[in-house]
């Protein structure tokens, strides 16, 4: 049973201000036609980067939240989604890490 | 153009090793890293091994090289329904008091950033801020890469040393990005503490150290443990699961960070205290029994670390493998360019190292994993174990006690039995035997 309190934007609001990120550009990408809505993405995405709208999922927030782990696209039955690392110098800065 | 005799993309542990070599036997030679510099994008437990550090620097740790605290033990902690069983193990060999270091945790943006600086410091170059984004090949043959801005560098040898996502080895045809049961993935908060807090709870013997805390739980890791590294003046608490296990009716890992909190003395030490650091990345985790390795080598071009799978799929130690492959890649790549043959022939040495040092730390790890959790099941180790403890503290008459500490004990001979003989397994070198049959 999916607990959504860890999910999303609930995710969002407890990891906020935890790490730094150089925002550039879009790096997470989903096509939509290919999208079954079966939610692993946003349930599993440690960064809570993406909203499900009219059983759609959107990455809309990747710029400020992606943890560049790439398995959104790894856990997409659908082959939907297509994960590619920022631009050098871009994306997640880590420190005590 | 820009031609080098050894171009390493990667300036992780993996590409950082695999430069130095290179560059010290005066090979010329140049590594990307995609952060804005070594580390910044990495994460990890960390607990960094002496044996394979000394491996690149002899005389390794330097007095300014950025370590947290020495590991000089580790507790288990095994949930069951009876409790929470706590096996403590410090340990006389790991005292840093009277013998050498074993490990130290450290902070990756901070220790790869030096580790790097020691293969500059040997004459390689470092270029930061840039993103490998292909491969660029010749009548099928690598030859060398692209950056995103479309800058083109060439050499005689490759050497993907770019993590799990490897570029290199999916776009010269090693493998595909890995599927959900060849890779876990992990999230990490960091919380500082007081020194003294942390040298009450997990300290060692000695000044600086500590010991590593591993939770086995239904409620806080299904598929995985959870676990806890003391830095100087932070813990970090971790935990890990194969993405396949978590699509298998799993929730966000960060669920079980809460649960774990919620459920141990953790939540009562932390309650007050805000995490300073959120944390995640994957780790290439090989579930399937490794009978047939991965292909490491193919002409011109190399694959090492994460990029290559090379972690334990037990404890998700890959720091020691990538480091030591690092090097065994750059010595071979050396070897070859100096002969003049870079083809996948000229690599087998290499690939060999990979069949015994690799697979055996998979076979090793599959089999204690599969004993731990299948065969023996942590909770029929805890379960015997506890209720000794509560038969104790419940009837304090020795005709009570002595029964039931032998129908609880001998429960737990057949699980020692097994896992002496994984021991006795391990021992033999089942390397060579491996490495001998590919
Ligand atoms: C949470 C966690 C805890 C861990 N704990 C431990 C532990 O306690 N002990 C242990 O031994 N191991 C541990 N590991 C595993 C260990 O961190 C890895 O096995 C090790 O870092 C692998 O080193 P590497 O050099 O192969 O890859 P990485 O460390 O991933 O380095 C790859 C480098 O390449 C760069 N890069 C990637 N792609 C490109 C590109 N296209 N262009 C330019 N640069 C690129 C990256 O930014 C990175 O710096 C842990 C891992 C995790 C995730
Ligand atoms: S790469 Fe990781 S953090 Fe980024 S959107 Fe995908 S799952 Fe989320
Ligand atoms: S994992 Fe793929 S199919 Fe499922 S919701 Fe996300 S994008 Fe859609």
């Amino acid at each position: 049973m999916t607990d959504y309190e860890f999910v999303g934007e609930k995710l969002r609001q407890k990891i906020k201000g935890l790490f730094e990120i150089i925002p550039k550009q879009k790096h997470v990408f989903i096509d939509e036609v290919r999208c079954n809505g079966c939610e692993n993405c946003y349930i599993f995405c440690p960064g809570g980067c993406f909203t499900m709208e009219d059983g759609i999922a959107k990455a809309t927030h990747i710029e400020d939240f992606c943890q560049e782990c790439g398995t959104c696209a790894k856990i997409c039955p659908t082959n939907a989604i297509t994960y590619k690392e920022p631009e050098g110098g871009t994306g997640i800065i880590r420190r005590f890490s | 153009m820009q031609t080098y005799d050894i171009v390493i993309v990667g300036a992780g542990p993996a590409g950082s090793a695999a430069a130095k070599i290179a560059a010290e036997q005066g090979m010329k030679v140049v590594f990307f890293e995609r952060g804005n510099s070594p580390g910044e994008k990495n994460a990890s437990g960390s607990a960094i091994e002496m044996h394979a550090a000394r491996e690149i620097i002899p005389d390794f740790p330097h007095e300014d090289t950025p370590l947290q605290r020495a590991v000089e033990g580790g507790s288990f902690w095994l949930q069951s329904e009876e409790g929470l069983l706590c096996l403590n193990a410090f340990i006389q060999a790991w005292s840093t008091e009277k013998n050498d270091v074993k490990a130290y945790t450290v902070y990756r943006n901070e220790f790869d950033k030096w580790w790097a600086e020691k293969a500059v410091e040997a004459g390689a170059k470092l270029i930061t801020k840039t993103l490998i984004s292909d491969i660029i090949k010749e009548n099928g043959k690598v030859i060398g890469v692209q950056t995103e801005k479309g800058e083109k560098f060439f050499g005689n040898v490759l050497i993907g040393a770019d993590g799990t996502n490897s570029k290199v080895a999916i776009r010269s045809g090693f493998r595909g990005p890995w599927k959900p049961n060849e890779v876990a993935l992990c999230v990490k908060y960091d919380y500082p503490l007081p020194k003294t807090t942390i040298d009450q709870f997990w300290g060692g013997f000695s000044e600086n150290s500590c010991k590593l805390d591993l939770y086995f739980g239904q409620s806080m890791a299904p598929a995985g443990y959870l676990w806890i590294f003391p830095n100087k003046e932070s813990i970090s608490i971790a935990t890990g699961t194969g993405l396949q296990e978590m699509l298998n009716g799993g929730e966000n890992l960060n669920y079980y960070i809460h649960q774990f909190l919620q459920h141990t003395i953790l939540g009562r030490i932390l309650k007050n205290v805000k995490p300073r650091y959120y944390i995640s990345h994957e780790i290439p985790y090989l579930l399937t029994y490794p009978t047939k390795p991965l292909e490491v080598c193919r002409d011109n071009v190399l694959i090492v670390g994460d990029a290559a799978g090379s972690v334990c799929n037990f404890d998700g130690e890959g720091w020691d493998s990538a480091v030591i492959g690092g090097k065994k890649a750059a010595e071979i790549a050396i070897d070859a360019i100096s002969d003049g043959d870079t083809s996948k022939q000229s690599f087998q040495p290499y690939q060999k190292w990979y069949n015994s040092y690799v697979l055996s730390n998979l076979d090793w790890g599959w089999r204690i994993g599969h004993w731990l959790f299948n065969e023996a099941g942590y909770e029929q180790l805890a379960n015997p174990l506890l209720k000794t403890f509560a038969t104790i503290f419940d009837h304090p008459h020795i005709d009570h006690i002595v029964p039931s500490l032998n129908k609880n004990l001998s429960q737990l001979l057949p699980l020692l039995g097994t896992l002496m003989l994984l021991g006795k397994l391990h021992l033999k070198p089942y390397a060579d035997l491996l490495g001998s049959l590919v």
